[in-house]
């Protein structure tokens, strides 16, 4: 620890920190614009210069490193003039434009500006004007504003992992640019917009919409992929307007994925906003009175035991128990949230969740992938993988596709499961660095074990983690990476079959007479049998309400107060931003409103009665913005398939297309024309 | 225009021009106390109406030009001057307006509807 | 006192030998050199220390001090390396040239001698990339050195291995900054790093590096077979040994010369490069030291001496030693100018103040030359060039306001005067804005 005086005012920072982190410490605010505390320090702004006694010449705070001792002062005569005078420079060669400028108002140049820079401008000169470049449909440009700070090289660098910025020309004639014009091939692209500190990188979709003191901003969680990233919606009267990524640093840090983050515009289009009702084979929309009617009506006469329900890929947890009350109330054991047929066994919580924790991968050693490409299912974790693997601590493998581009150096053991057991037999040199890792994590995609065989690779996948020594009473290595934020909490919520119900194959096959799809779009709807009445209960009209026969709209995550369980297990509330459109309400609601209708009593009329039966039947829901953290005390593995073996063929991966993967993406026109540009099979290289 | 009106008119100041409306343009004779120049006005044609004088003939009354610009020179971008139509029937209404009876256009916060089939 | 011919160390200055090892070998070179190797390394450093040489680079920082920094032992198996700067930019100087070109072998042993005073087993020399001819000789030399067994394994019989490389670069000043020659050499952008750490403890391949400049180099074999006190009995303390100057402009014998430190500036250009044209009361001003250090008008011209501290009272610097003779004839406004656009055009673009005020700086030259201004602006043209100055990663902003300062500091009423000039030419019409 060193001793370090800032304004007199003494604080203790560790050895190597930097002398800004100590000004921090002691609370002192020191401008800046290339330093960001995730990226790695370029120094080359100069906005935050402080004076250090015996120093000759003011240092940069960002990376002058403290000693004991040592005096600095942030406030002084010299350092505030040093700080106009930079002020000055970067604003000689800014355009001034803020009025038309979509960071105005939450721009790190004009906050500084005003709190550091001085009176007036002495620039009589021409200033510079730089060419916009194409950085793809989501991030829109305009280079004159940039200041040249390199935080969005340096992110796509480090952090995306995709170098493909950089900065040509020097002097005043450096530019930012990718130097062959294409869109950056990043899921993370979005956060460039962040941390560009002015507007020289903004939003395409949200380009001259509004003001950031405009908006009502509610805090929520990202559902569209497993990872839970901490998330803000802005909105504006009855529509949202962008989604921006809070800081967690157990989950998200401060990233967030671009499907996340530029699929809210799918929340405007194919909307459920009234209820429908199939009169003589054709859809007609009805009251909810009408819709309740005719749901009761065709149930009254089906047995509870050929009653179905199946949950979703994007549901809050409060919907799925509700309906699971409903269900069971009804007299069925038939549920399934499993759309995918993934061979889950729900007997342990440990047996289906990301274990380790997202955090946990920054103490991980040795990484295995199996049937699962992060980058695309998980792009924020992914960061986190490769940030661990770029600090030179984390060595990874991959059982999957080959050719995976990770964003990180990954050894290709094989293509299916049969590598698991070389790898278990100790046949390849990687199984050496998991069993000599201190903590290996085995990372087991969701769709490695949606297949036929996929209980005996998940069995096989838990032998492994058990034989290389991943289990142990400190260290979690098991983990299953689940693709929806909607997932884990339906199978928290016991959304799976009960006592002798069917599942999603069983009901499939015709074992039910009525199905009730909450939201329900992963499978196809054509396997329905024909003749089985189908109440779809959802926010889009997206594969499965075209078949249903009575729809019921329901609320997307940015509509309703829910509980939503990442893939780490940890239980996080997202908040209503907005009223669902129309007729739609709140899916408990509905579910409620339903149980009524067809005399089913059911134990909850408010939101937190809800909730309260949520907590008595799973204490999980009672932790919210936490995870019961613990290593493995129980190495018996999942008992699905006792002595079956995997089969031969190649693991394949779940998401073929990023940009559309669920039913808000797809009902995005920005993810669609994202789709068109970055599935593109000839480069756009080619045509110049 | 009253008698009293024209006769005061006649005596203090002197025509200068009528414009293409009909308005009529007057200029003191004598030069204002306290004002420092002639005094130029305008007798409207019909109702008192200011936004009836044409660009030409507002400069001249606002004292920007000596002597009243041409009516008669015309640039092809000008077009012709109209008076304010506020509060009458043919006044602006813009693309949706209830009175012009056309059907609103969508606005950012609409969402699209599904319909089956659709 | 003129240095006598016996005390030069590089007596093939100009070319009048052939460069190659026989005959440096007949001039004294790679003579007894395993010998003074077997002294050890402490002793070379304890020697260099002795000595005083101060860096020939520009900055002059003592450069036995600066290889004792290198770390004795690396625990951690990174190994050590020599860097020679030959990316001599500098408009003005081109000594490091005649160095390459007539005297390689010079600097080649005395890479081997640096080499083994910081525990280096590799050396590089980066060379500017115009430099094509002075590439080959110094390559060819250094393949007869291996030839001959001087370099290599068991360098020159000494039981020290040695490599050294020849990289070319690519035309940037700034490259010519230890760190960003050190990126360069790593094949990235050159643009300085930031200091700490320095590159004695993180510097090539994020090894432990330390960056000579040729003349440094060149100088040492010298010193160590002579003996640091023969090195220290030329010029005053803290300044001694020997200097290439590098006299031009407005004299009648543009030259390179070898001369003692401490010389006093008339005694060096009126005995070596033939006086100033027209006769030494025909002389404006002097830059001392290449182009980034401030000029001197004739007054101190008269009676300063050349060296570092001498120059420096003056607030200006000897630099890398090349004088830059200017007559009643220059327009010393638009000599200066042109120097503020040299700089507008090597700054590397890394930090705010240099990127953005070094063009500032330069429009308002232009101005200048013209007297296209206000005679306040000459005053905001000094502040631009004080908030450049000292806020920057490395030293390019600082030589490159330096020229402008003296500038201001020496001739202002000449600037003020040009200004009054413009406007009585302009009189009647407004002053007329850049835009314009």
């Amino acid at each position: 620890m060193a001793k370090v005086t800032i304004d007199g005012i003494e604080v203790e920072v560790p050895n190597g920190a930097t002398v800004l982190q100590a000004c921090e410490a002691a609370g002192k605010e020191i401008p800046r614009f290339c330093y960001h505390e995730r990226l790695s320090v370029a120094g080359n702004c100069r906005m935050c210069l402080v004076e250090v006694e015996k120093a000759p010449k003011p240092v940069a705070s960002c990376a002058y490193p403290v000693a004991d001792g040592m005096k600095v002062f942030t406030d002084s005569a010299l350092v505030r003039n040093a700080r106009r005078n930079v002020m000055e420079f970067l604003l000689i060669n800014h355009p001034l434009d803020c009025p038309i400028c979509d960071q105005g108002g939450e721009c790190d140049l004009q906050d500084q500006a005003t709190a550091y820079g001085g009176q007036g401008g002495r620039y009589r000169e021409q200033k510079r004007a730089v060419k916009d470049k194409y950085l793809g449909p989501l991030v829109k440009t305009i280079m004159t504003r940039c200041i040249q700070c390199t935080r969005c090289v340096r992110f796509a660098t480090e952090v995306a992992g995709v170098p493909e910025l950089g900065a040509t020309g020097r002097g005043e004639d450096m530019q930012i640019g990718t130097y062959v014009e294409k869109a950056l091939t990043t899921e993370l692209s979005g956060n460039l917009i962040d941390i560009c500190p002015v507007g020289a990188l903004t939003s395409r979709p949200y380009a001259f919409v509004s003001r950031p003191w405009e908006l009502r901003k509610t805090d929520s969680v990202d559902v569209l992929d497993a990872v839970g990233a901490a998330i803000r919606v802005d909105t504006r009267g009855p529509e949202v307007l962008r989604i921006l990524p809070r800081i967690n640093e157990e989950v998200n840090e401060e990233w967030m994925a671009d499907r996340g983050r530029f699929s809210f515009d799918g929340l405007k289009r194919r909307r459920l906003d009234r209820p429908w009702i199939r009169v003589e084979g054709k859809l007609k929309p009805a009251s909810w009175q009408e819709a309740f009617a005719v749901v009761a009506e065709r149930l009254k006469g089906i047995p509870g035991q050929r009653l179905g329900a199946v949950a979703g890929d994007l549901v809050d947890a409060e919907s799925a128990f509700a309906l699971r009350e409903l269900m069971v109330g009804l007299g069925s054991a038939n549920l399934d949230c499993r759309q995918d047929g993934a061979a889950i066994d729900v007997s342990r919580r440990d047996h289906y969740l990301f274990n380790s924790g997202i955090a946990g991968i920054d103490e991980a050693d040795a990484l295995l992938l199996i049937g699962t490409n992060p980058r695309k299912e998980a792009p924020v974790l992914n960061a986190r993988i490769r940030k661990r693997w770029s600090s030179g601590a984390l060595k990874v493998a991959s059982i999957g596709p080959a050719g995976l581009d990770l964003t990180y150096k990954a050894e290709h053991l094989g293509e299916g499961p049969d590598a698991l057991a070389t790898l278990r037999d100790g046949g390849h040199a990687f199984a050496e660095v998991l069993k000599g890792a201190k903590r290996p994590m085995i990372v087991l995609g969701r769709a490695a074990v949606a297949r036929p065989d996929g209980a005996a690779i998940l069995a096989a996948a838990w032998a492994l983690a058990e034989s290389v020594g991943a289990l142990t009473p400190e260290w979690h290595g098991f983990n299953m990476l689940h693709l929806f934020g909607g997932q884990v909490g339906a199978l928290d919520a016991g959304f799976v079959p009960g006592e002798g119900g069917l599942d999603l194959a069983g009901m499939l096959g015709g074992g039910v007479d009525a199905l009730w799809l909450l939201g329900a779009d992963g499978f196809e709807p054509g396997l329905i049998p024909p003749g089985t009445f189908v109440i779809y209960q959802g926010h889009h009209g997206d594969r499965a309400a075209a078949r249903a026969d009575v729809i019921l709209p329901g609320a997307a995550y940015t509509e309703k107060d829910g509980t939503y369980v990442n893939t780490e297990g940890r239980v996080q509330r997202g908040r209503m931003a907005l009223h669902p459109p129309g007729e739609a309400r709140e899916d408990w609601r509905i579910i409620r409103a339903a149980g009524a209708a067809l005399d089913v009593s059911l134990a909850f009329d408010t939101l937190d009665a809800l909730r309260a039966r949520m907590a008595a039947a799973n204490p999980v829901f009672g932790m919210v913005d936490g995870r019961i953290a613990e290593g493995c005390h129980d190495t018996a593995g999942p008992r699905l398939a006792e002595g079956a073996a995997p089969e031969a063929t190649s693991f394949t991966l779940p998401i073929t297309d990023y940009w559309q993967a669920d039913a808000i993406s797809r009902a995005s026109e920005t993810m669609a024309e994202c789709s068109r540009i970055y599935n593109d099979a000839t480069p756009k290289l080619a045509a110049e | 225009m009253s008698f009293l009106q024209r006769l005061t008119t006649g005596l203090t100041a002197s025509k200068i021009g009528t414009d293409r409306f009909g308005n009529t343009y007057y200029e003191s004779r004598k030069t204002w106390l306290g004002y420092g120049r002639k005094r130029r006005f305008v007798l409207y044609a019909g109702e008192p109406d200011p936004t009836t004088v044409p660009s030409e003939w507002h400069c001249w009354l606002h004292h920007v030009t000596d002597a009243p610009l041409s009516e008669q020179k015309r640039y092809p971008w000008q077009r012709e001057h109209q008076r304010n139509l506020t509060g009458t029937a043919q006044a602006y209404r813009p693309p949706g307006h209830d009175y012009s009876g056309a059907r609103r256009a969508p606005t950012a916060g609409d969402y699209e509807a599904w319909t089956p089939g659709g | 006192m003129a240095l006598s011919d016996k005390d030069r160390i590089f007596t093939n200055l100009y070319g009048l030998h052939p460069w190659n090892l026989k005959d440096a070998q007949r001039r004294g070179s790679w003579d007894g050199t395993a010998a003074i190797i077997a002294k050890g390394r402490d002793w070379i450093i304890e020697e260099m220390k002795q000595s005083g040489l101060r860096g020939r680079g520009g900055a002059g920082f003592p450069t036995g001090m600066k290889w004792s920094f290198m770390p004795k032992s690396n625990p951690d198996g990174r190994p050590s390396y020599l860097v020679v700067n030959g990316d001599e930019s500098e408009p003005g100087t081109c000594k490091d040239r005649d160095i390459i070109r007539n005297d390689p072998h010079l600097l080649i042993e005395g890479c081997l001698y640096a080499g083994v005073a910081m525990g280096a087993h590799a050396g590089y020399i980066y060379v500017r990339g115009e430099y094509y001819n002075e590439i080959q000789v110094l390559q060819a030399a250094i393949d007869e050195a291996y030839e001959a067994g001087l370099l290599g394994p068991n360098a020159a019989g000494s039981g020290w291995d040695f490599d050294l490389y020849v990289h070319r670069g690519a035309g940037a000043y700034i490259c010519g900054e230890e760190t960003a020659l050190i990126e360069s050499l790593e094949g990235k952008k050159g643009m300085p790093r930031l200091k700490p750490p320095f590159p004695a403890a993180v510097g090539l391949y994020g090894c432990p590096t330390t960056v000579n400049n040729v003349e440094t180099i060149a100088v040492v074999p010298a010193i160590l077979k002579r003996g640091a006190s023969w090195f220290s009995s030329f010029g005053r303390p803290k300044n001694v040994g020997t200097k290439i100057f590098c006299i031009q402009g407005h004299v009648n014998k543009p030259c390179n010369v070898e001369a003692e430190m401490s010389i006093p500036m008339r005694e060096l250009i009126e005995r070596y490069a033939g006086g100033v044209r027209g006769g030494w009361d025909n002389l404006l001003a002097v830059i001392p030291g290449g182009s980034s250090t401030p000029l001197l008008p004739k007054h101190i011209c008269d009676d300063v001496l050349m060296d570092f501290d001498a120059l420096r009272e003056h607030k200006s610097g000897l630099g890398t030693a090349g004088v830059i003779v200017m007559d009643k004839s220059t327009d010393i406004i638009k000599a200066i100018a042109r120097l503020a656009q040299f700089y507008k055009h090597e700054s590397c673009g890394q930090c705010t103040p240099c990127r953005e005020g070094m063009g500032w700086q330069k429009r308002l030259m232009d101005r200048m030359v013209e007297g296209r201004a206000e005679i306040a602006e000459i005053d905001v043209l000094e502040s631009v060039t004080r908030q450049i100055e000292g806020h920057t990663i490395c030293a390019l902003a600082d030589g490159g306001v330096w020229p402008v300062q003296g500038l201001i500091r020496h001739f202002r009423p000449l600037m003020e005067e040009r200004i009054r000039e413009y406007h009585a030419k302009k009189s009647g019409g407004a002053m007329p804005l850049a835009a314009e």
